[in-house]
């Protein structure tokens, strides 16, 4: 009985040093807390190994923007895009943000909405409170899920990033680009039709 | 082509069945594309997959979910618990919170067999102010008076004649309408049509 109790007992918080502010600038720097490995589906372990990770006991308000797959367990509030990679909601992970990536899986909370650009996989436990745009959708019986779903077919995707593209035919001429081009680095600014367009390094 | 209907089907309240009222209710809308549709399954890949073929967009919406959550534990019991204020409140925040007029067409299967009143009739109000006029209204009722249970299951499209059933696991008790108390119950919307089949369900669309 005491052996059991003392399993029972909440695990010591892990005391790492608050990393070096040049260390949080680099990118991909885990933020785990936890063995989220084990609790994640099976056909998820294989990209937590290189993913992003957002622990359990991590709490974020702000804007997530992510380069690389990201894992959320955890709490976030805000937003989270990833617009080129997949995004996990882990099955302790609650978002009340707005969801923007490539791929969309959801094992616990979601209250928001959400863009998936080629899929949003809604697993069984998972409650969803929003509306989704997306290409594909699955949803597991047993998930909960409250909003409007738009189906967008790939042609219509293409098209509106063909017809976004035609907008731009002068900063891919203007001076500017020409520059970035011959040196391989991206233009400070260039300008469409006479109206600048920042371009973020 | 539909989607996969998930789930085992060898357990209670699992299984496929023709639905005339289905078809019609899709025969209706077939002139017309762009709709919104309002399927009170609350996660249906099927049904987002068969009303995004039909050229319409789906809302869903757990009515059912949210009966269990509010009002399946604890308390009085079942029907009792659809009159306690709280309970209605955490209700009314889960579920056809949606705008006035917003959807042409709801799909709402076997939803209100599950309710009691006053809570039936507030329901059906809601479905009223949330559908367009002219908007059509799917309801399925089990036409079997002694039956005082029946398994919760969930409706997948699977064509436009045939409808799969997967259980979930829970029992939920019902309140048997008489065809009388079905027609009154939608006095305040224009037409309502029944279905005859050849199980212990009865079909019957409404038109707002």
């Amino acid at each position: 009985m005491w052996n059991r109790r003392k399993e029972e007992e909440p695990a010591p918080r892990i005391t790492s040093p608050v990393p070096a502010p040049s260390d949080l600038g680099r990118e991909g720097i885990p933020m785990s807390t936890m063995s989220h490995r084990e609790s994640l589906h099976a056909t998820d372990t294989h990209r937590v190994a290189s993913s992003a990770v957002i622990g359990k006991s991590v709490v974020i308000k702000g804007q997530i923007y992510s380069r690389e797959d990201l894992v959320i367990d955890g709490e976030v509030e805000g937003s989270v895009e990833a617009h080129e990679n997949k995004i996990v909601v882990g099955p302790n992970g609650k978002v009340s943000a707005g969801v923007k990536a490539r791929e969309v899986v959801v094992h616990g909370a979601i209250k928001g909405n959400v863009e998936a650009g080629e899929k949003i996989d809604i697993r069984r436990e998972a409650k969803l409170v929003g509306d989704i745009k997306t290409q594909r959708i699955v949803i597991e019986d047993g998930a909960y899920f409250k909003g409007s779903v738009d189906i967008q077919r790939p042609d219509a995707q293409k098209q509106a990033a063909a017809a976004a593209s035609a907008t731009r035919p002068a900063a891919a001429t203007s001076p500017a680009a020409a520059a970035a081009a011959a040196t391989g680095a991206p233009p400070a600014s260039t300008t469409s039709g006479g109206i600048p367009i920042e371009v973020k390094k | 082509m539909s989607a996969p209907v998930p789930g085992n089907t060898d357990v209670p309240g699992a299984g496929r069945r023709s639905s005339n009222a289905l078809d019609q209710f899709f025969h209706a809308l077939r002139d017309r594309s762009g709709l919104r549709i309002l399927d009170l399954t609350g996660g249906s890949q099927a049904n987002i997959q068969y009303i995004a073929e039909q050229g319409h967009r789906s809302t869903q919406d757990g009515l059912p979910r949210a009966l269990d959550d509010c009002f399946a534990t604890g308390g009085a019991g079942y029907f009792e618990n659809q009159s306690d204020a709280d309970r209605l409140n955490r209700f009314g925040s889960m579920t056809l919170d949606h705008e006035p007029g917003t959807f042409q067409g709801v799909l709402a299967w076997d939803v209100l067999q599950f309710l009691a009143p006053p809570l039936l009739e507030e329901v059906v109000v809601q479905l009223h102010r949330i559908t367009e006029p002219g908007g059509l209204l799917l309801f399925y009722f089990h036409a079997d008076d002694r039956i005082v249970e029946l398994p919760a299951v969930n409706y997948h499209i699977v064509d436009r004649r045939t409808v799969a059933t997967t259980a979930q696991g829970r029992v939920r008790p019902i309140r048997f309408l008489t065809n009388r108390a079905i027609e009154q119950l939608f006095a305040g919307f224009t037409a309502i049509k029944f279905f005859v089949t050849r199980d212990h369900l009865r079909e019957v669309i409404v038109r707002r």
